[in-house]
């Protein structure tokens, strides 16, 4: 979808979850993982629609994939301890020889909010670079920055 | 190498996706509108006595996560002994004197919400703070805001007297991280709920903590219950009347006081039914973890209390010291303390207005200020 096709009332919190939902919660499933994507979607969905900028926002998709994002890295901040012990019990790598994909996964998850925002962005919904930092409302340095440090962590993983 | 890796990542990003949830399967997001309520409670409902403040955690009582949720607390002016400054500091008793709880609040802007009972003894205020580096003027009860409590988890408490080493974790080490791990759905829930059987069964006090539901920064807590509360509770639930406008007026004969305290082998304990949204969350609970005995006509006759129950053409939840985030217009009956001044509670209910979040947001700062 792009942002030149009609959108729905950003007062009609139905209507906005119908028309986005789905691909917000892919994205913060990605962020957060499928436990906690749910709530992150959901918390960022109603912070973004009862904020007062909510009625200007040109571009809702993207407005609310920002929100999303905001909120993950909210989410994720409280939640570090928990995320590492969780990382701890998952191990530090296969037991049956190597397996990239597995160890992609785990650095994927490893991955800063913001990077595996970019990732998933320019990897999933194949945005351009310059089309992400539009989206999250970053410089695009900021965002081949991210976009570097995420593929340097992950081609390590692959090694 | 770039070339598989952009095909490691896309794949490990599809394996990823593929286990999102559909936008069709879970609860979509509601907007709270949130109208006054009344909770009429109790000990549990001290707390921090400050507003939240945007992207931290608040320590908050339960009556005080009401308040913020919209609710006009109401409370019979508890005083725990063991944390009295926590308890006269209380938005919950300001309120009572001075001014409802907002119409329209927004909840706190905080990571999440930690949602203790006055039962915490000063002790376990102690071990919060130690473990969560707050300030020392948090055990004054002034300054309660947290910059970051481990997981996010939310966790209530009653009833649990000097039980903190259950209350911080399930380790007898009082690791306040464990509490991270209290989780419904992972298995840790039910092993804290055994433990909190345990307890019950040596102590004699009923219980409870929990949890996250769906992932919502809410928790809640309930006391054992007895027949006669639960009559009590339905009579002034049933006795209380609640306009379109949100006044209330009592309609019906009222109990003189609530039954407290009473023997913690006579109810049930479940969770009995929630319904989330992202920023309000109807969570009732009722805990005794002796019985698992869900015949409620037992107890004071009501079938399922935790029914919606229309008064007066309003939606009136009988709860049993349970704190409520509702979206719902309504009545919502908290019980606990030693007792409930009716008379007093319900002149005050009757002059429930709206107050804007201006106007709460002084009272506040003036309960700081104190």
């Amino acid at each position: 979808m792009t942002a030149i096709e009609k959108l729905p009332p950003a007062d009609d919190l139905d209507t906005l979850w119908n028309f986005f939902g789905d691909e917000l919660l892919r994205f913060a499933t990605v962020l957060v993982g499928p436990t906690d994507a749910h709530d992150v979607t959901i918390d960022a969905f109603v912070r973004a629609a009862s904020s007062s900028q909510h009625a200007d926002v040109v571009n809702q998709r993207a407005y609310l994939f920002r929100s999303v994002a905001n909120e993950a890295s909210n989410w994720r901040r409280s939640r570090q301890r928990r995320s590492a012990r969780e990382l701890r019990q998952l191990g530090p790598g296969t037991t049956n020889g190597p397996d990239s994909m597995i160890d992609v996964r785990r650095a994927v998850a490893d991955l800063s909010v913001r990077q595996r925002a970019v990732v998933y962005l320019i990897y999933w919904e194949d945005l351009t670079p310059s089309d992400v930092a539009t989206m999250l409302q970053m410089a695009p340095s900021s965002v081949n920055q991210h976009l570097h440090r995420a593929k340097s962590h992950l081609r390590k993983a692959l090694k | 190498m770039t070339d598989q890796l952009d095909h490691s990542i896309r794949t490990a990003l599809k394996e990823i996706v593929d286990h999102a949830p559909r936008a069709a399967d879970v609860a979509p997001p509601q907007q709270a509108s949130y109208r006054p309520l009344i909770l009429v409670g109790a000990t549990s409902s001290q707390g921090s006595p400050r507003p939240a403040r945007p992207g931290r955690l608040v320590l908050i009582g339960l009556a005080t996560a009401a308040a913020f949720a919209g609710i006009a607390v109401i409370n019979s002016g508890t005083t725990d002994p063991t944390v009295p400054n926590v308890a006269m500091v209380s938005p919950v008793r300001f309120s009572l004197t001075t001014a409802p709880a907002p119409a329209a609040p927004q909840l706190p802007a905080a990571d999440s919400l930690v949602l203790l009972a006055p039962e915490t003894t000063p002790a376990g205020y102690r071990q919060v703070a130690a473990r969560t580096q707050l300030s020392s003027s948090a055990l004054t009860g002034m300054d309660l805001t947290l910059e970051e409590v481990d997981a996010g988890i939310v966790v209530g408490t009653a009833g649990i007297q000097a039980d903190e080493e259950w209350w911080f974790g399930k380790d007898r080490n009082n690791d306040f991280e464990s509490i991270g791990k209290i989780r419904i759905g992972d298995g840790d829930g039910e092993l804290l709920r055994n433990r909190a059987t345990r307890l019950t069964e040596t102590s004699g006090q009923e219980v409870v903590l929990r949890y996250r539901v769906d992932g919502m920064p809410v928790a809640v807590v309930g006391y054992s219950m007895n027949p006669e509360l639960v009559n009590s509770l339905t009579k002034v639930a049933g006795a209380l009347t609640v306009a379109a406008d949100g006044t209330v007026s009592v309609t019906g004969a009222l109990p003189d006081r609530y039954a407290w305290n009473q023997r913690a082998d006579q109810a049930p304990s479940e969770i009995l039914g929630y319904r989330s949204g992202a920023s309000a969350i109807t969570l009732v609970v009722e805990t005794d973890a002796r019985s698992t005995d869900r015949d409620w006509t037992k107890w004071g006759g009501i079938a399922t209390p935790l029914e919606p129950t229309t008064v007066g053409g309003q939606v009136v939840y009988v709860g049993f010291d349970i704190v409520v985030w509702t979206e719902r217009p309504g009545v919502f009956v908290q019980v606990g303390g030693q007792g409930v001044a009716i008379d007093e509670l319900l002149a005050f209910a009757g002059s429930l207005s709206d107050i804007d979040a201006t106007e709460w947001n002084q009272m506040t700062a003036t309960i700081d200020g104190n």
